[in-house]
């Protein structure tokens, strides 16, 4: 029995999109704008829930926002995607953990995802974000002292990151 | 170039991938319909608290989730083997639970393993067996800090066809209209 044809494009495209998911979360947490940006078409919209917003304009904003953060880590997992034809919409999950200061934010929900397939490349026309739940705690993080002391390679934000150094 | 059972491997290891998102799909919308259509109509299930067939378990697990908030079953690693038409796989999986308790809320989260069995029949895959194994939980008081009943101000995840997934689907694509980016 042999595949047909669109079984293997099917194939291919649900791993593409599921590349952008990925470089949208890295692109946000480590604060690269230009991986960030490289996720969205060119007129692309978002909707966090407060509006419909231009998606670089969103990016820029997002990315400042972000690197006033201590850290933060979006993790993503059920990718389910629907195609048809050159556009295809998705439902992404996401825990997204924020630290602040001394306390921890996170923020769990999905994205709600409209892309378009142009030349041959998956990018987000709109991206809508619905939260499911939260949750707001003091720190219990520990760095230099204690367990964690000997992991010393530490994430970081674009070009500091181990990612790109390296290190 | 990929040989062809390593493509067709490929597509049935995705196509299995995608009945396990369904599955919690299904749990975290509450919608019985689609988690009836994931099983064999002769399929089981074993969730420790519960063990019988797939039939008895979906009014079993709506009335469990009836006394919740809200869920999020969060999918992760998921490796499967294939049998010819028949599947296994191991999914680990971090399930949260917003639980009313003495006036506030419990955030309880459950964090295990499913050991799920899978067969091809007529062309298609469905669950034969779902096997939920836990490995660890975690329960503290709620800290959700959203207001739920600010109309506007947020996009609340919902159970049922209210949840904004239902009009996403390709069919009823929009074009949004862009608002002053603030």
């Amino acid at each position: 029995m042999s595949a047909p044809a669109a079984d293997i494009r099917r194939l291919s495209d649900r791993l593409a999109i599921a590349d952008v998911m990925a470089r949208y979360t890295r692109g946000i947490d480590r604060c690269d704008i230009a991986v960030l940006n490289s996720v969205w078409w060119p007129g692309a919209t978002a909707d966090y829930g407060d509006g419909v917003v231009d998606a670089l304009t969103w990016s820029d904003t997002t990315v400042t926002a972000l690197a006033a953060l201590n850290r933060t880590q979006h993790f993503i997992g059920n990718l389910l995607v629907e195609i048809e034809g050159d556009t295809a919409t998705a439902e992404c999950y996401c825990r997204a953990y924020h630290e602040a200061g001394l306390n921890e934010f996170e923020v769990a929900g999905r994205y709600l995802d409209q892309l378009d397939r142009r030349d041959g490349e998956w990018r987000i026309t709109h991206r809508r974000y619905v939260m499911d739940w939260n949750r707001n705690v003091p720190s219990t993080a520990q760095w230099d002292n204690g367990l964690y002391a000997r992991l010393n390679r530490r994430g970081a934000r674009f070009p500091a990151d181990p990612l790109y150094t390296g290190a | 170039m990929a040989t062809q059972s390593a493509i067709d491997a490929l597509i049935d290891k995705q196509g299995i991938t995608e009945l396990i998102y369904r599955l919690a799909r299904s749990i975290d919308r509450c919608d019985a319909a689609l988690l009836k259509s994931l099983f064999h109509s002769d399929a089981t299930d074993d969730h420790g608290s519960f063990q019988g067939t797939a039939a008895d378990f979906i009014p079993w697990v709506m009335g469990v989730l009836g006394t919740m908030h809200r869920t999020q079953h969060v999918i992760g690693n998921i490796l499967i083997e294939l049998d010819r038409d028949s599947a296994t796989s191991e999914t680990y999986f971090v399930a949260h639970h917003v639980i009313p308790r003495d006036n506030g809320e419990v955030l309880m989260l459950a964090a295990g393993r499913y050991l799920d069995r899978f067969e091809r029949r007529d062309g298609q895959w469905k669950f034969s067996h779902r096997h939920a194994v836990y490995d660890w939980s975690s329960t503290a008081a709620a800290t959700d800090i959203w207001n739920r009943d600010e109309p506007g101000a947020t996009v609340f995840g919902a159970r049922g066809t209210g949840d904004a997934s239902y009009a996403n689907h390709p069919t009823h694509r929009h074009a949004p209209t862009l608002q002053h980016a603030h």
